[in-house]
């Protein structure tokens, strides 16, 4: 439904959008993600039409769009400040775009009625956009855009100004709205967790690159850059280099130790890597008398590391495990309250261990 | 009275900020200079005209405190009523003239790139760099029967007789839209530079084309800036006595030249007090309505 290749945008000597190339099929949802000044805004305004790409080519169903202007292309935007008419009534802001369209009177009543009620906002048409909370603004705001039923809907940060709790329900309502609707969304956040509450699909961007575009789980599970590894969840990165990689397993040297990580076709022989472990794949034991600190004790199923139990932080529903390997590098294990961990005290040597199939190597 | 249209609103539920006693006490220290300023010279002759407005004309033109409605009453005579009614038409009609002709040139003004804004601006206050009575005797060098518009009508054969431009209701309008046109501008200007571009760009992308954004989005946003360019310029206007001695002949006499000669040439303090009674009345009356306007457009 949308596609951009190769598309740049520069401004001056700045280049906020550096070769970002997506397609988003019709009906999905398509999160962008990135910490703010990644360029998500600047990609969202040139698919909108506000801004055009220094190069590359901008497509909207199969016409290519580079040129067109806004008012001409079939999508509409839910701005970040949701940019509501001051002077216009709720009613009015909403039929905006339907008035432009040149429906009849009944028509445009009977949409704007069917969008309110959506939004859950019927009943408000006569007030002024600053006569309602910010969560209701947010809501005519997403009505008349999408009362125009656009092929695709844009929408940059559309929860930010609104307050934990009523983001997490809205982030819920705007997922289940998507579905009703069968509207193309692309969606513009920092908010790794609204990211992964509500794609189809997450594009990652850094520094006005696009490092990767995937599922919320493979994203999370399987990063192509340690930006992505560390952007979304927490991550453990260990610096590593690859000794020895063929399927199934690809092995890795880490401070002399052995260990082994799933197969990656992209690492060969020597190269330097980041092994990628998530806290809540790690379990920590006590040391058994047979273990030396030294020792590696490694198969191919899963992988073991040695270290000095330093501290648990209590997370509510999980633990933090803070364990220092040899060389004073940290590593964070989660695991659920209640856990054996809690009989460890702070300074005892541990062990810790994953299923080498959880690991993920990211060449450096 | 808020007429500056970029006065700050408070945000709706803020709270009034609590000052302590001694920074009041100060507040009012600052306050006082000004204060004492305008009761002297302010309220103080204020007074002083509502008092004369009900006195008699002495024998040799002084103020006789005789204490009578004459005053008022004479103004209801046609010849005064016309002269109101004149000089509410001019105000009206220059308040109107400015609005056209200003707003293109604000709306100019906040499109044009940041560079050249400064400088457009800056076009607009160069009259003021002149004197206002320099400014409006120009005016007669180009209005005049040998003048520059004459003779290059005249030269150019598009007439043959000279016109007169000079010593009209026409002329002195002209120089009432000249000396308040910026006084247009610059509000209109200052409300359209507050419009927030994502206003614009919503439009656009709820498929308005330029008129339409132009018609349905800025105009009304940047009404309170026409409402106090309307009071900026329709006030001094409607009191102005000077434009029309200059440039206006008899006919055009307006409540200014009128309080003014009764002031002087008429000697007649307690009638021409009882005219600026009803100028000022009909100034609040003008800020009444503004005001009402005004908050129409916050409610
Ligand atoms: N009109 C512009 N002129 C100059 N720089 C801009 C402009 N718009 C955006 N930028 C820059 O481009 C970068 C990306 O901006 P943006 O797309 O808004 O980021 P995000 O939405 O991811 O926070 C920022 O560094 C920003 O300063
Ligand atoms: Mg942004």
């Amino acid at each position: 439904m949308v596609r951009l290749e190769s598309v740049f945008k520069s401004f001056g000597e700045f280049t906020a959008v550096n070769n970002v190339s997506l397609a988003v099929p019709a009906g999905e949802f398509l999160t962008l993600l990135g910490p703010s000044g990644c360029g998500k805004t600047t990609t969202l305004r040139m698919i909108a039409g506000f801004e055009q790409p220094s190069s590359g080519d901008i497509f909207i169903g199969n016409e290519k769009v580079n040129g067109v202007p806004p008012y001409q292309r079939d999508v509409n935007t839910v701005f970040q400040n949701y940019a509501l008419f001051p002077h216009l009534t709720v009613f009015d802001n909403i039929a905006f775009g339907l008035k432009l369209k040149k429906l009849s009177q009944e028509e445009i009543s009977s949409r704007v009625s069917w969008a309110l009620d959506l939004v859950k906002l019927s009943g408000l048409e006569d007030r002024r956009p600053r006569q309602l909370s910010g969560g209701q603004q947010q809501r005519v705001a997403l009505a008349r855009a999408i009362v125009c039923r656009p092929r695709v809907l844009l929408l940059d940060e559309p929860l930010g100004a609104l307050d934990l709790k009523l983001r997490k329900a809205m982030q819920i309502e705007l997922k289940s709205l998507q579905r009703q609707l069968d509207m193309t969304f692309i969606y513009v956040t920092h908010d790794q967790e609204e990211a992964l509450t509500m794609s189809d699909r997450i594009g990652v961007m850094n520094g006005g690159v696009l490092d990767q575009i995937d599922t919320a789980a493979t994203v999370y599970e399987k990063p192509k850059t340690k930006f992505v590894a560390e952007f979304i969840g927490e991550a453990n990165l260990l610096k590593a280099r690859v000794v020895d990689s063929a399927a199934p397993a690809t092995w890795l040297d880490l401070q002399g130790l052995r260990l082994p990580a799933p197969y990656s076709p992209e690492a060969k022989s020597g190269q330097d890597v980041w092994l990628l472990v998530r806290p809540e794949n790690i379990r920590v034991l006590p040391l058994n008398e047979q273990d030396a600190l030294s020792e590696i004790s490694a198969t191919s199923g899963s992988a073991e590391l040695i270290g000095v139990l330093q501290h648990i932080v209590y997370m509510g529903a999980t633990l933090k495990v803070i364990v220092a390997l040899q060389d004073g590098s940290k590593i964070t294990a989660a695991r659920l309250a209640g856990s054996s961990v809690t009989a460890i005290a702070p300074g005892t040597p541990v062990k810790l261990i994953w299923p080498t199939s959880v690991g993920h190597v990211i060449v450096r | 009275m808020a007429i500056i249209p970029e006065l700050p609103r408070r945000h709706k539920g803020a709270e009034p900020i609590s000052v302590p006693k001694s920074r009041q006490r100060f507040g009012l220290f600052l306050l006082g200079p000004g204060a004492l300023w305008l009761l002297v010279f302010g309220i103080v002759p204020l007074g002083l005209i509502v008092v004369y407005s009900f006195a008699t004309r002495g024998e040799y033109g002084g103020v006789a405190l005789k204490w009578t409605w004459e005053n008022f009453a004479r103004l209801a005579d046609p010849l005064y009523v016309a002269i109101f009614r004149r000089s509410l038409l001019m105000a009206g009609a220059t308040t109107i003239l400015c609005i056209v002709m200003g707003y293109p040139i604000a709306y100019a003004i906040s499109t044009a790139g940041p560079h050249w804004k400064n400088r457009l601006l800056m076009l607009v206050i160069i009259p003021f760099w002149t004197n206002f009575l320099i400014r409006t005797y120009a005016w007669i060098i180009i209005l005049r029967t040998e003048g520059l518009i004459n003779s290059l009508l005249l030269s150019l054969g598009i007439i043959t007789e000279p016109l007169t431009l000079l010593y009209t209701s026409g002329a002195v309008l002209v120089g009432f839209v000249y000396n308040w046109l910026p006084y247009m501008i610059l509000p209109i200007y200052a409300s359209l530079e507050k419009i927030d571009r994502s206003y614009i760009e919503a439009a656009m992308d709820l498929g308005g084309k330029g008129r339409v954004v132009l018609q349905k989005v800025i105009l009304p946003l940047s009404i309170p800036g026409i409402a106090a360019g309307s009071v900026l310029v329709f006030i001094p206007a409607l009191a102005m006595f000077a434009i029309p001695d200059v440039l206006g002949g008899a006919r055009t006499m307006m409540i200014g030249n009128l309080i003014k000669n009764q002031f002087t040439s008429a000697r007649n303090w307690p009638f021409g007090s009882a005219a600026s009674v009803v100028l000022i009345g009909l100034m609040l009356l003008a800020l009444f309505i503004y005001k009402r306007l005004a908050q129409n457009e916050r409610s």
